[in-house]
């Protein structure tokens, strides 16, 4: 691996995170030149310098390899978290260093927990640079770069095969230039309209920018306290109940949906799987809240279900209602949708509806197989024959997956959190959707949970954002020849 | 992006960047301890002037009452005027405290039992005779002067407390205003190894590489054949000797 080529591109990965601290300085000086300015300032210096630094040694290089394209994908997400914390860091407040690192990943793996107790107490700036590590990472902080660099000849195609869910290649069609072109004009367009739709809605136009852009990265960093509940507006809720569901959905589908394509949402099977999963889910949670006398009626149940359950499918995490303290029923199904989530080659985390089908699908085929042993069984998915390979893949996916959070439990446990916080914890953490149960619930935060426990929270999110076999390969590095 | 530097640019760019992460984490620190400097001293101030101010309230409370028992004790009103310049001196220090005093929160209540401190003692003057003066000291007055006395003394408490929470407020300062140039020097550790790493990649190995070759080829005439990267000053090198080596061995080959 040459490790100079890694350094040039996590250096480029950097430079764009300092445009992004430099924008925060701005809306901090648009402020009245908020506490948060000069920390923004510094750490724009700070991470420039570090990013450009390896630009003027290194020349652009036309081919990389898998294993830098690896060493590229995972480092710059490192890096990425790391210099992200500056601007915390240098902030204060109830950042300590591991509290701003823990928002930094949280941030940047679109998880979207929080250790802050009092979120309005952040100045603008720091708040729209909050924001924006869900912008950034809820595409891939590689993928960002590939959208807004012109050229990178083959390396563009080497590097968003690995950063791309492997599961979500599928359903983009195109060659790696339009891809790259379908996944910028989705992702910058619903940002823009529901910026515009929020505003129409009421909400001031600095908390509709970051709340869209929590919404389009499936993160969670609300500008309130009390999330999205603070608006107390139905307008708002559906509109971000809209957008939380879109962003869920696989981007090449919403583009092949708009432009009137063959490849859309209504004729993917797995779209109509997650919508239909989210519909029946969120019905049940909300029936099951009404006959318990949580809310007055079904309608009020059904806004306060219906909008939890998309929030924790889509791993996008924002809350209306503390979810900690409704039924078992409830709990366990939004646990259940927590596993779930959305579907690849969208900004969620998790198993995704992909590998959770395609699961359902080959216990099917086995079960048939079982029946006719002669009978040659194939599962297919959207009317095409799913390879051994594909399906092995998504089976041992969701084994690890299983396996991790079984684990993390069992570690979380060992620090005395009880074990519907242990659990719930992995899971939020495993599969971006930060928001969980118990002492970590909707309207909770994790300022109280221990500082090697949050450190262990950042691994299961970087494991999570990077479907756990990238990130495992960076360990693997010196075994790659 | 593309960068056409040659060595020397490469090499001073990497310094200058260098120079100014250094610079830049030197300016922090001096900034925030200057800051830091300006607060402690500000807040050292404020408890010298809090306390000064207090001191000299309770002593002109002091001298008013000397002055009122001595009147008490010799029945002789020439104590008056002893009276109303420790009241004199009283008032002096109050309004010097509402010109420097930030948090006049405790001086409400001073302000307010010297009233009711002063209502006392000139109820007291208007008929000194017609009273029980020693009953009269030890009941109404003694709890008026208790009061002002009281009040000016929690000032003084809440003064110690307030530097308290600001002295645990300038050790969180004094972490956080080591931070960025702590920052700014592990950066700028990190880019030394980067820069030592990309020198030895780019110039030093190269340049061993050339060494080694044209020591093969004068030894013992091994084709000069070295592999660089990038198109700079060490490419170019290699490239003339390669000609070089190649002219001197066609020469000796005729």
């Amino acid at each position: 691996m040459r490790l100079y080529i890694v350094l040039r591109y996590i250096g480029l990965i950097l430079a764009l995170n300092a445009i992004f601290m430099l924008l925060s300085a701005g809306v901090s000086l648009l402020n009245g030149m908020d506490s948060a300015f000069y920390p923004l300032l510094q750490s724009f210096v700070l991470t420039a310098i570090l990013g450009l630094f390896p630009l003027i040694f290194v020349p652009k290089s036309q081919q990389i390899s898998n294993t830098e394209g690896y060493g590229i994908v995972v480092g710059s997400w490192l890096m990425a978290c790391l210099v992200g914390m500056l601007p915390y860091d240098l902030w204060g407040g109830e950042f300590t260093l591991i509290n701003a690192w823990f928002e930094s990943v949280s941030g940047f793996t679109t998880t979207g927990s929080t250790i802050l107790n009092d979120v309005e107490a952040l100045p603008k700036g720091l708040l729209f640079w909050r924001a924006s590590t869900h912008w950034l990472g809820g595409v891939g902080v590689v993928m960002f770069v590939l959208l807004v660099l012109p050229s990178m000849g083959s390396t563009k195609m080497r590097l968003s095969n690995v950063e791309l869910s492997s599961m979500a290649k599928d359903n983009f069609r195109y060659q790696t230039k339009k891809i790259l072109q379908i996944l910028l004009v989705v992702y910058v367009g619903l940002t823009a309209a529901e910026t515009l739709l929020l505003k129409i809605a009421g909400m001031g136009w600095f908390d509709a920018v970051c709340n869209s852009f929590s919404t389009i990265a499936t993160g969670g960093f609300c500008t309130k306290n009390a999330s999205i509940a603070a608006y107390n507006s139905a307008s708002i809720e559906i509109i971000i109940m809209f957008f939380m569901m879109i962003s869920g959905l696989h981007f090449g589908l919403i583009f092949g949906t708009l432009t009137g394509k063959n490849n859309n949402i209504f004729r993917s099977e797995i779209s109509r799987y997650y919508a239909l999963s989210i519909l029946i889910g969120g019905c049940v949670i909300a029936a099951d809240l009404w006959i318990n006398g949580y809310y007055p009626n079904f309608w009020t149940s059904l806004r306060y279900g219906l909008f939890e359950t998309i929030s924790v499918s889509s791993t996008t995490g924002f809350a209306t209602a503390d979810t900690s303290i409704w039924s078992p029923l409830a709990i366990i199904l939004l646990m259940l949708f927590t596993f779930q989530c959305g579907c690849a080659g969208s900004t969620a985390g998790g198993i995704k509806c992909d590998r959770m089908l395609l699961s359902f699908k080959a216990i099917k085929a086995m079960m048939i197989q079982r029946q006719h042993p002669n009978a040659i069984i194939r599962v297919k998915m959207n009317g095409v024959i799913q390879e051994n390979h594909t399906v092995n893949m998504a089976v041992l996916f969701i084994i690890v997956y299983l396996l991790l959070v079984g684990a993390g439990t069992v570690i979380f446990s060992a620090f005395n959190i009880d074990l519907e916080t242990s659990f719930s914890m992995t899971i939020a953490s495993m599969a971006n959707a930060g928001s969980g149960f118990g002492e970590v619930g909707s309207m909770d935060n994790y300022h109280n949970v221990p500082a090697l426990a949050k450190w262990l929270c950042t691994v299961f999110m970087l494991l999570g954002r990077l479907e756990i076999f990238g990130f495992l390969q960076l360990f693997l590095i010196n075994r790659w020849k | 992006m593309k960068f056409n530097m040659g060595i020397k640019g490469k090499i001073l760019t990497g310094f200058v960047a260098l120079g100014m992460l250094l610079f830049f984490s030197g300016v922090i620190s001096f900034f925030q301890l200057n800051k830091l400097s300006y607060s402690s001293h500000s807040m050292l101030e404020a408890s010298f002037k809090n306390t000064e101010l207090a001191k000299k309230l309770l002593d002109a409370v002091q001298e008013q009452n000397t002055a009122l028992l001595q009147m008490i004790v010799t029945q002789d009103r020439k104590y008056d005027s002893l009276l109303l310049d420790g009241r004199t001196k009283f008032d002096s220090a109050f309004n010097q405290a509402q010109i420097t005093v930030r948090d006049l929160q405790g001086f409400d209540s001073i302000y307010r039992a010297n009233l009711a401190y002063n209502y006392t003692i000139n109820e007291f003057l208007k008929d000194s005779l017609s009273q029980n003066k020693v009953n009269w000291y030890a009941t109404v007055y003694q709890d008026s002067y208790a009061n002002l006395t009281a009040s000016i003394k929690n000032v003084m408490i809440s003064t110690q407390r307030i530097m308290d929470t600001k002295a645990v407020r300038l050790e969180d300062s004094a972490y956080r205003a080591t931070m960025p140039g702590l920052i700014a020097l592990l950066i700028a550790i990190i880019i030394v190894m980067i820069f030592f790493y990309f020198v030895n990649l780019y110039y030093i190995i190269p340049v061993l590489k050339i060494s080694d070759a044209l020591q093969a080829f004068l030894d013992s005439r091994v084709p000069f054949k070295v592999n660089i990267e990038g198109k700079d000053e060490v490419f170019r090198l290699k490239e003339q000797i390669e000609k070089l080596t190649g002219e001197i061995k066609s020469k000796r080959n005729e």
